[in-house]
């Protein structure tokens, strides 16, 4: 018997991610992209595919694509049309799709991304133009389901990446480095939960090392970046299971239960799919002139690695942290205007990325929830510098102003939160702690130093944390000792 | 090319039309003897041809013709709603779609 | 002369002097449909609350100068694929048999605002799909010259409207000769424009890279003078030209002295009945004899033009007919057994025969496997179809030959043999291929005296050439002036 060595095995994964453009009106109609809104209200004849009338496209939907493509190094079409794609399905009013097939809009970029290894290139395929589709709605009792048609022709983006990412890792830094770039070139709003950034995930896995693509399977409209990392991660457990127990895998469409944690087929009976692409005779070949890209080459803002090496470099700041601090364009416009406001903008960053971030996360609160301008937490450091208040206490006014909106000066005035310096103060509070803990006291004395730590916790509790440990400290030795 | 029976259900399905036994007999008939008249377009040359061309406006589209990003009124629902609508509703109402 | 058989200049004229109101006319020709549609059957739907108001108000507008078009008060029809808010637009099918727009179509907002009086939504086949109005869900139109036969289609309802008088002018659309067809085959005028003169924005798409409105009328002079008013680019439709269009009227001139008239043989050719043939070679005489230079031409192309026409319309359809599934609009199929169910039901109680057949012609030719060889290479033939027009184009101002190869036909003859009648829009179709202007206008009468169209096509967005052309043969010759004796 010949011994077979255990495979191992490697997945190659593809990303087509949809992002919603904030575009005010649709892409074919002037209805408002506005989220939410009364069932059917966002809606008119036109994205409703009524009979006789037509697609009148939104330039801004155009520009925004070719913002997108070329923030992400892509190559913009200076030929460019849209295609009708079939498929019948409730949510799709025209019974079509209006897309680009065969002359998108953007093409081979990339995106750089860190992994573990170090950076990777990420390269994509294309960037093309389409129309969002509606939402349906089932009933909790009755054999019906409900179009809302509200969503119908808000325009899509659909960036379609070479299966160059081989972890769920990679998928998710390729669609943080998306989101990013998305959101700094003020193009889509991202937002998940609100379904304006989606992402289908293709995944095959093969023997590490072999150049032959597996068969792969689709995952579709996996709306977080967690069902995105947790979808890829059971996929390639699932093939590689597959194939490891003498199976086959057959390309197909499956959907991700993120409750469950698993997947499964979609039901394939209708599965004889036949787009039949062809050029929408409504709509004109597009010419996109040189002068246009370059226009809006030179409306880019910064990009986020841009911004970040900035960082680095301006600030002195840690790859680590200069990564975090760009990884969303809100977060970075808000330390940026903070930093602005600081001498001291390394304690800024950590105050940003450490408490503030924590903080929004326990409020489940978005940054442009925070009731106060990015100036305070400038302030808040300059506080600690010079010595007005100390640790703890700016931790509690931290606190105070996502509860209040106040000015950190304002709060520390009005609750009276300086460190206290007073030494006859102070002195009054060390005497009455060493005469309140006799035993610590002794402690000490027989040599454990390390009882100094309660006493002055103590003392610190008795001024409700405003004295200034270092003082209390000195005093306290000088006491015990003297 | 012969067209079966099996090609009419299929294209049938595709463009969700259902025919019963007599239609699809006499569409396979009369789709045969279309589609063996459009082969008469096989015998023309048409390499190096552009497909696109009659589709392109000889006017600038992008800068003359696109829509401008402004939002417009949309329609009052009632106005919208498919007339067997119930009174009141406000949805589209479709048989219950399994996902 | 009764009321219907006049212009629409000459009823301007009659307003204009007050001999007679807008109310009056309006309600003479309502009555005139009311005694002779059921009939001809050209009205799916007539408008006559809405008619006798519109005609008040215009007839005030006129009354206090804020109205002063020649269509103003001229009472007219609509084939029913165009929009009209509020009033049902069936195209003919049962699948829109309940379908009221809440919007108008480009064409019609321009019409109301020339004060134009609507009558009634008119007969077509259904989805525009035909060429002889028999495919419509709702009923046959007869042709007034012949009740035994058919108009002509697919705006059969409006060529026969104008033709028996139940209109004074009418529109149609046209995707593959749908208004100059029935033009000829009831003696009127009908004039397809150029691709992109007149906004497809509320026109109900059959095959939309080919489909332009245009207006069916008596006259020449009416055709220019309703051509000016729905000529112009159009915000919301794309593929409208924002070029500016000409005063259509400038053009009625008599005289094409020097003008280059190319007659393709092919156009002539033994395919075409003798009578036809003959009126055809007798207008060449006209022309030539006021002193143009009429000189056969040849284009082989035309061997192709039918597939060609075919495989791109029916594609386009296959898709433009795919909103039609039962959810947002239409004929919605009863107790359905679930989604596909209920499409698929949806679809096939709504639709009549030769839609479907179109829909699977136009599924087939898109379908992986054979898109290449029939619809790519119809992209392409319809690239080399252009270039051939416009290479005739270079050296003649127009061309000239039957609209159609047959006069009108017995009501049935036809139908169950669709290769036949595809084969027959031979002489329509190219110049929707190739996006130009042609007209019909009357050219003379079979040996069953059914009218004959002689076809003017043009060069792209030279309306004027065409319409001056039309008027001077108009000018020189009598069949314009003969009309269906309709036994009254």
């Amino acid at each position: 018997m010949i011994e077979v060595k255990p495979m191992e095995y490697e997945a190659v994964i593809g990303l087509e991610v949809h992002a919603e453009l904030s575009t005010k009106s649709k892409i074919f109609c002037s209805c408002t992209t506005e989220f939410g809104g009364q069932p059917n209200t966002h809606c008119c004849p036109i994205c409703l595919g009524m009979p006789g009338t037509l697609p009148v496209l939104n330039k801004k939907a155009v520009e925004y694509a070719i913002k997108a493509g070329l923030a992400t190094n892509c190559t913009i079409s200076l030929f460019t049309k849209q295609d009708r794609k079939n498929y019948f399905y409730p949510d799709l009013p025209k019974g079509y799709q209006i897309s680009q097939y065969d002359l998108p809009l953007c093409k081979d970029g990339y995106v750089e991304i860190e992994t573990e290894n170090g950076k990777k290139k990420i390269r994509i395929n294309r960037i093309h133009i389409e129309e969002d589709a509606g939402k349906l709605v089932h009933s909790e009792y009755g054999n019906y389901s409900f179009v809302d048609y509200n969503r119908t022709g808000v325009p899509l983006i659909e960036i379609v990446s070479e299966p160059d990412i081989s972890s769920a890792a990679e998928a998710k830094a390729y669609l943080e480095k998306l989101k990013a770039i998305l959101q700094f070139i003020g193009v889509s709003d991202c937002k998940m939960e609100e379904g304006s950034l989606r992402a289908d995930v293709n995944i095959s896995v093969r023997p590490k090392g072999s150049k032959q693509l597996g068969e792969r399977t689709e995952m579709k409209n996996l709306n977080s970046f967690r069902a995105v990392y947790r979808a890829i991660e059971a996929e390639v457990a699932r093939q590689i299971e597959v194939i490891k127990s003498g199976g086959v895998i057959h390309r197909e469409t499956r959907r991700w239960d993120d409750a469950k944690g698993e997947s499964y087929p979609m039901r394939s009976k209708e599965d004889a799919q036949d787009y039949r692409y062809f050029p929408e005779p409504d709509l004109p070949p597009l010419i996109i002139k040189k002068e246009l890209i370059e226009r809006l080459k030179n409306e880019l803002p910064e990009l986020p690695d841009a911004r970040k090496q900035r960082y680095i470099s301006e600030y002195g700041l840690p790859e680590y942290d200069a990564g975090v601090l760009t990884s969303s364009k809100e977060l970075s416009d808000f330390f940026e205007e903070a930093a602005k406001a600081s001498t001291n903008v390394k304690a800024v960053s950590n105050w940003v990325m450490g408490d503030m971030l924590r903080i929004l996360r326990e409020k489940n609160m978005e940054i442009a929830e925070i009731p106060f301008p990015p100036a305070y937490p400038a302030k808040l450091v300059a506080l600690i510098d010079k010595g007005v208040i100390n640790g703890p206490t700016a931790k509690k006014v931290f606190e105070e102003m996502f509860d209040t909106g106040k000015d950190p000066e304002t709060i520390v005035k009005e609750q009276g939160l300086e460190v206290l310096n007073d030494e006859s103060v102070l002195l009054e509070v060390v005497e009455r702690v060493i005469q309140e803990n006799p035993n610590s006291v002794a402690d000490y004395k027989k040599g454990k130093k390390k009882a100094i730590g309660f006493l002055v916790g103590q003392a610190m509790k008795a001024t409700k944390g405003k004295a200034n440990p270092q003082l209390i400290n000195e005093l306290l030795i000088k006491k015990l000792e003297g | 090319m012969t067209i079966t029976k099996e090609i009419i259900e299929y294209i049938a399905m595709l463009a969700r039309l259902q025919l019963d036994e007599n239609e699809k007999n006499s569409m396979v008939a009369d789709i045969s003897k279309i589609i063996s008249y459009f082969d008469k377009l096989k015998e023309l040359d048409t390499s190096n041809i552009d497909a696109m061309e009659f589709l392109v406006m000889d006017e600038d589209v992008f800068e003359g013709a696109l829509r401008d990003d402004i939002v417009g009124k949309s329609y009052d629902r009632e106005d919208l709603l498919h007339p067997e609508e119930e009174e009141g509703s406000e949805y589209f109402t479709v048989p219950r779609v399994v996902e | 002369m009764k009321l219907h058989e006049y212009t629409i200049s000459q009823l301007h004229d009659l307003i204009s002097k007050r001999e007679i109101s807008v109310p009056e006319l309006t309600r003479y020709m309502l009555d005139r449909i009311e005694s002779l549609d059921s009939k001809l059957e050209c009205y799916i739907t007539v408008t006559e609350k809405q008619a006798m108001e519109q005609a008040e108000k215009v007839q005030k507008m006129i009354d206090d100068g804020t109205l002063n078009s020649p269509l103003a008060g001229i009472p007219m029809g609509i084939k029913d694929n165009i929009c009209t808010r509020g009033i049902p637009t069936t195209c003919a099918s049962k699948m829109l048999s309940n379908f009221v727009p809440p919007y108008d179509a480009h064409v019609v907002k321009k019409l109301y605002d020339n004060g134009a009086v609507l009558l009634g939504k008119l007969n077509m086949d259904e989805f525009a799909m035909g060429s002889s109005t028999e495919s419509s869900h709702f009923k046959k139109t007869k042709n007034p010259w012949d009740t035994e036969r058919v108009p002509g289609g697919s705006s059969g309802g409006s060529a026969a409207a104008v033709a028996a008088g139940e209109a004074i002018y009418a529109l149609g659309s046209d995707t593959g000769g749908s208004i100059r067809q029935p033009a000829s085959f009831c003696g009127c005028v009908g004039l397809k424009p150029t691709y992109g003169l007149v906004s497809r924005f509320g026109l109900v798409a059959y095959a939309s890279s080919f489909d332009q409105i245009g207006p069916l009328t008596k006259t020449v002079t009416d055709c220019a003078l309703v051509l000016n008013a729905i000529a112009g680019h159009d915000p919301m439709d794309l593929t409208s030209s924002r070029r500016q269009h000409p005063d259509y009227t400038k053009a009625l001139i008599n005289d094409v002295k020097g003008m280059k008239i190319g007659v393709p043989r092919e156009f002539i050719d033994d395919s075409v009945q003798k009578d036809i043939r003959d009126a055809v070679l007798n207008a060449v005489k006209v022309f030539s004899d006021l002193g143009a230079r009429c000189e056969e031409i040849s284009i082989p192309i035309m061997e192709y033009v039918v597939p060609t026409y075919y495989i791109i319309a029916l594609a386009e359809a296959s898709f433009n007919l795919a909103r039609y599934d039962g959810v947002k609009f239409g004929y919605r199929a009863a107790n359905p057994k679930d989604m596909l169910d209920f499409c698929m039901r949806s679809r096939s109680e709504g639709f009549g025969t030769e839609v479907k057949r179109r829909i699977l012609l136009g599924t087939y030719v898109l379908s992986s496997g054979y898109y290449d060889a029939y619809y790519k290479k119809a992209l392409k033939a319809r690239t080399i179809i252009t270039r051939e027009f416009n290479k005739a184009f270079e050296e003649y101002d127009i061309i000239i030959g039957p609209v159609s190869p047959t006069t009108a036909y017995r009501i049935g003859e036809k139908i169950n043999d669709p290769v036949q009648m595809y084969m027959e829009d031979i002489f329509t179709v190219p110049v929707n291929i190739a996006g130009l202007p042609a007209i019909s206008i009357p050219c003379g009468f079979d040996s069953k005296s059914l009218p004959i169209g002689l076809q003017i096509i043009g060069k792209r967005f030279d309306e004027t050439t065409i319409i001056r052309a039309a008027y001077t043969f108009e000018q020189n010759t009598d069949f314009h002036k003969a009309r269906p004796s309709l036994n009254e």
